[in-house]
């Protein structure tokens, strides 16, 4: 497998940028210049390239890089956490739903019919108002709404291998349906939720960013890319930077994730 | 037809039943906006009986059956920061997000087909690896951002489109490119796909022996049968369109539904947001009916069991 990643030079820069996108956020403290939330009103709104700031400082003159960096570690933070929680509640879901079939099943059926008729955004900003803003709560509501796009996956991929000889064969010679699912089905369907999973961080980052970007999510002062932009859009004729830099890091780290998660779907699958 | 027609309509009025359902305890869960609404310091006795005049010191079911019967009547109750009614406010914002997302999404369709169909044409060529080019970064801009880089370019450079509000057909320009990139990059890449999908195909073979000109063996034969996945792609990217909506009617002070939920959901003015939220759900599940039904007669050999 990292032989084949050598050969796919999209795959390749997919990781680094994950990777340095995380180093980045991990050392955020030793990285960034300043304190991201320390004011420096002598030298509000400089431009880019100022002495001191390289990327320009906001209007209370807090130093755009260093907010940058710190909005990095919500960003990823919220990312991998809320995929993880939903991974968990998604693959219950959808391994029990697939092998019991009956009324879990249809039940589960519904609620995915039901959600998807909302827009993802819609649902998420008054699913977050509800819940009130902050955090944990951005990282809540992306699990409410997001496990159910995983248990479908699961479910769909478990009904492929359901019916297959290996499993009739666990089934009949007296393996428990716990063991069945767990040990059986399971790991052959590992692949399409890796897949998911790095589909689904890229997903709930942007998510988080556009919730927060509506005034919902992330609340300032705290920096992360969402509110960044928010409150560089009323700084367009005076601050390019402020509302370019956090946007520009969000697509770096998005193509990063996506391109990793393009190169696991395809060498895993050629892989099977 | 009929009857696949009836029971979608069937299947719909109950996924819309059930999100009417969904939109009331939602936003019941979040807390009495009594307090947001009146000064700090209103005494408790004022609070109560402004609560009891609102109904919301009944039981739960009581307010759910109150809710339910006017809901059927239209009458979605009163938003408590324009004091009008509710659905006469959201009805009045619809032919805004109805403009933007039209112009959008009839845009994206019209430049993408062919776009699409050339770079399937020019596979590999110069061609199809800008169109490539250009489909990656237009899914990979969040369209948020891209509608701050459109207004940095475009309003603030250039000084040649305005940043926001609606006064006429110059303002729909920059929403409408914020909401379709993302589009078109789909619906290229969807049309690339399947004209790579067809061109092999036995009746194009047979038409190109017959004689048939390569014009008409391209929009007569491929074209045709390679638009059937974009079209009902399109059913599924309705719910996307109307989120995209939300965020670019936003970010451009457009006056639409979208932008007005997200206010309402800010001051806690929830007879707005369940309206909006509520037409939404429906706006998009009757799409994606249309949808699928135009795709069932476009494709007369495809038939729904």
């Amino acid at each position: 497998m990292l032989s084949r990643l050598i050969h796919s030079p999209t795959g390749l820069v997919g990781l680094a940028i994950v990777l340095i996108v995380i180093i980045v956020s991990i050392f955020a403290p030793f990285l960034a210049p300043h304190n991201p939330l320390k004011p420096h009103f002598k030298d509000s709104l400089a431009p880019p390239l100022s002495p001191g700031y390289v990327l320009g400082t906001d209007a209370l003159g807090r130093d755009l890089l260093s907010r940058v960096i710190y909005a990095g570690r919500i960003s990823l933070l919220v990312g991998f956490i809320s995929v993880g929680i939903s991974l968990f509640f998604g693959i219950a879901a959808g391994l029990i739903s697939g092998y019991f079939g009956g009324w879990i099943d249809a039940l589960l059926m519904r609620v995915v019919e039901l959600q998807l008729s909302f827009p993802f955004i819609l649902l998420a900003i008054v699913v977050n108002s509800i819940l009130g803003t902050g955090l944990r709560n951005i990282i809540v509501t992306l699990v409410l709404i997001g496990w159910v796009t995983i248990a479908r996956v699961v479910r769909g991929e478990v009904l492929g291998v359901r019916n297959k000889t290996y499993v009739e064969a666990a089934i009949a010679t007296g393996v428990s349906a716990p063991g069945v699912i767990l040990r059986h089905i399971l790991p052959n369907i590992i692949t399409p939720i890796i897949v998911v999973g790095a589909l689904q961080t890229a997903r709930f980052i942007v998510a988080e960013a556009a919730v927060s970007f509506l005034g919902f999510g992330v609340q300032p002062p705290t920096p992360a890319w969402g509110n960044m932009l928010s409150e560089g859009r009323d700084y367009m004729f005076t601050a390019w930077w402020l509302a370019t830099f956090p946007g520009l890091a969000l697509v770096v780290t998005i193509l990063g994730v996506n391109l990793l998660g393009d190169w696991l779907r395809d060498s895993l699958t050629k892989a099977e | 037809m009929v009857e696949f027609v009836a029971r979608r309509v069937l299947q719909m009025a109950i996924t819309v039943l059930l999100a009417v359902v969904v939109v009331f305890f939602l936003l019941y869960l979040s807390g009495d906006p009594v307090m947001l609404f009146l000064p700090m310091d209103t005494s408790n006795e004022e609070l109560e009986s402004f609560r009891e005049m609102l109904g919301f010191n009944d039981p739960i079911y009581v307010q759910f059956g109150r809710f339910m019967a006017r809901a059927v009547r239209g009458d979605f109750g009163t938003s408590l920061t324009y004091d009008e009614s509710a659905f006469a406010i959201v009805a009045s914002r619809i032919p805004a997000t109805l403009m933007l997302m039209g112009t959008a999404l009839s845009g994206a369709v019209l430049l993408a087909i062919p776009v699409g169909v050339l770079a399937a044409l020019r596979r590999g060529k110069f061609f199809d690896q800008i169109a490539r080019l250009i489909t990656v970064a237009g899914l990979a801009m969040p369209n948020f951002w891209l509608g701050l880089m459109l207004i940095l370019v475009f309003s603030v450079r250039l000084h040649i489109l305005p940043t926001g509000g609606y006064q006429g057909a110059r303002y729909v320009i920059l929403p409408a490119l914020t909401l379709g990139v993302a589009l078109f990059s789909r619906f290229v890449r969807l049309a690339r796909s399947s004209m790579l999908d067809v061109l092999p195909a036995d009746y194009i073979r047979t038409a190109r022996a017959k004689g048939v000109g390569e014009a008409s063996v391209l929009f007569k034969h491929a074209l045709r049968n390679a638009s059937s996945p974009v079209i009902s792609y399109i059913g599924l990217e309705v719910g996307r369109i109307l989120g995209g909506a939300v965020i670019a009617e936003t970010v451009f002070y457009w006056p639409g539904v979208g932008r007005l939920v997200v206010e309402s959901l800010l001051r806690r003015d929830f007879a707005i947001v369940r309206v909006g939220v509520l037409l939404m759900a429906i706006g998009y599940t009757l799409s994606s009916l249309l949808v699928d039904i135009v795709y069932v007669l476009l494709n007369p050999q495809i038939t729904y069991e």
